[in-house]
């Protein structure tokens, strides 16, 4: 073991105390540096489950956004005009609603309460133009209506379970029908009284044949 | 001056004090870094590699995922689905409040547009589509997903309305070719009983017709 003044006096040991005494000097300036890096980038720690974000938000550089909530995804034009919605209505059914540049919904696709799905075109004015849907949440129905709303063509599954086209008059009265069922088909042609004036195809007595009747039903042509 | 020995005390007690704060404030820079790391910036979206969950005050929540967007209602019951499906086609799903599927819009075979509805029973009832041929097609089908109504341009490019029995055969015919329209009534055998409209020689007129075919009655 050597004496503690030999150690003292060693030039060699003196050397390694000033080169240590420099490196930390050096280190001190580097674990500072990195501190402040370190609190000028540091985020905040994302938050747990429990506290997940109401809403989130994407913005493009065009202007034009995007809003996820808890009820589904808005999507706004540059201008801020909501033009696609996909979520909950305020019922809490599934809700697909499509609008123009002018924030005027023209397609929607969504459930009814009871579940019955459905899909609407409008015109600018926002009156239904085409409408597909099951009626009473199943029989399949579409019709499309003029700029009052009134439905003037339709092809459906009725109530009685039989394929059924019709053309209808401005007040929302089929005219024009065509029908089936297992047995044949019959078309017929109706007034404005809604009476019948022509029929064709197959009478309920299962003979076929086509007719041509008065407004008070009576046949003014018949055959065979 | 201070003694030599005593100024190599107070260097060394100095640096080892030095070295043991500079060893907390590197740790301690460790630990914000780990904590708080994001990844580094690009020129590219922000990118989430889990699904991130939004709720609402009502418990309604959706949630944005590598595929799309999910929305489940109070009752936390799936109802939209928004995205890639899971044969990785564009789709868009409705479930009523039982969770039965009920209308879906998508592209069939990775590309043919598609609408259907279904009934409670999830039974298809009524489908819009373009077909591979990418003609518009309508059909309506009964509770046992048969085939009733339909509205379309077929193979041959005419606009035609057709409607069917339970058994799928074909009952009434309205169409139209570039000559004359034509409306042809079938009984259930197939046979043609009531025709109306142009007929295949080019004459116009119509017909009634027995179950073996024979003309009951002609005009003109």
């Amino acid at each position: 073991m050597n004496a503690p003044h030999a150690e003292l006096d060693d030039p060699v040991l003196l050397a390694r105390i000033e080169r240590l005494e420099r490196r930390a000097r050096r280190d001190r300036v580097l674990a500072l540096g990195a501190l402040v890096v370190a609190l000028a980038t540091a985020q905040a720690p994302p938050p747990p489950a429990s506290l997940a974000p109401s809403s989130l938000g994407v913005r493009g550089a065009d202007g034009t956004s995007a809003l996820l909530d808890g009820a589904g995804l808005t999507v706004r034009s540059a201008a801020g005009v909501a033009q696609l919605y996909a979520g909950l209505d305020t019922t809490g059914s599934p809700y697909v609603s499509e609008a123009d540049a002018n924030g005027h919904q023209r397609e929607s696709l969504f459930l009814y309460d009871n579940g019955a799905p459905g899909l609407r075109q409008f015109d600018a004015a926002h009156v239904v133009r085409t409408d597909v849907y099951l009626a009473s949440g199943a029989d399949p129905t579409i019709h499309l209506s003029n700029a009052q709303g009134v439905a003037q063509a339709s092809l459906f599954i009725g109530d009685k379970g039989l394929p059924e086209f019709d053309v209808r008059n401005t007040h929302g009265d089929a005219v024009g029908y065509l029908s089936a069922d297992d047995q044949g088909a019959f078309l017929n042609m109706r007034d404005p009284s809604l009476n019948v004036r022509t029929y064709a195809g197959q009478y309920t007595d299962g003979t076929w044949g086509v007719d041509v009747r008065n407004a008070t039903n009576t046949n003014l042509f018949k055959a065979p | 001056m201070a003694p030599f020995s005593e100024t190599l005390h107070a260097r060394v007690t100095r640096l080892e004090r030095g070295s043991r704060r500079d060893r907390a404030v590197v740790l301690g820079v460790v630990v914000l870094a780990m904590l708080t790391a994001q990844a580094p910036s690009s020129s590219g979206p922000q990118v989430s590699t889990t699904p991130i969950t939004v709720t609402n005050a009502g418990g309604q929540s959706t949630t944005l995922s590598a595929t799309g967007i999910t929305v489940s209602d109070a009752q936390h019951r799936l109802r939209m689905v928004v995205g890639l499906d899971d044969q990785g086609r564009p789709s868009v799903d409705l479930r009523d409040a039982g969770g039965t599927l009920r209308e879906s819009m998508y592209l069939f075979a990775g590309s043919n547009p598609t609408l259907r509805q279904f009934d409670s029973n999830s039974k298809r009832r009524l489908e819009v589509r373009l077909t591979e041929a990418s003609n518009p097609e309508v059909q309506l089908l009964d509770p046992n997903e048969k085939l009733r109504g339909a509205f379309f341009i077929g193979a041959s490019g005419r606009p035609q309305l057709g409607l069917y029995g339970s058994d799928e055969r074909l009952r009434a015919y309205l169409a139209t070719d570039d000559q004359f329209p034509f409306l042809v009534m079938n009984d259930a055998n197939g046979q043609s009983r009531v025709n109306i409209g142009g007929f295949a020689n080019g004459t116009i007129g119509m017909d009634v017709r027995t179950a073996s075919n024979t003309v009951l009655w002609k005009a003109p």
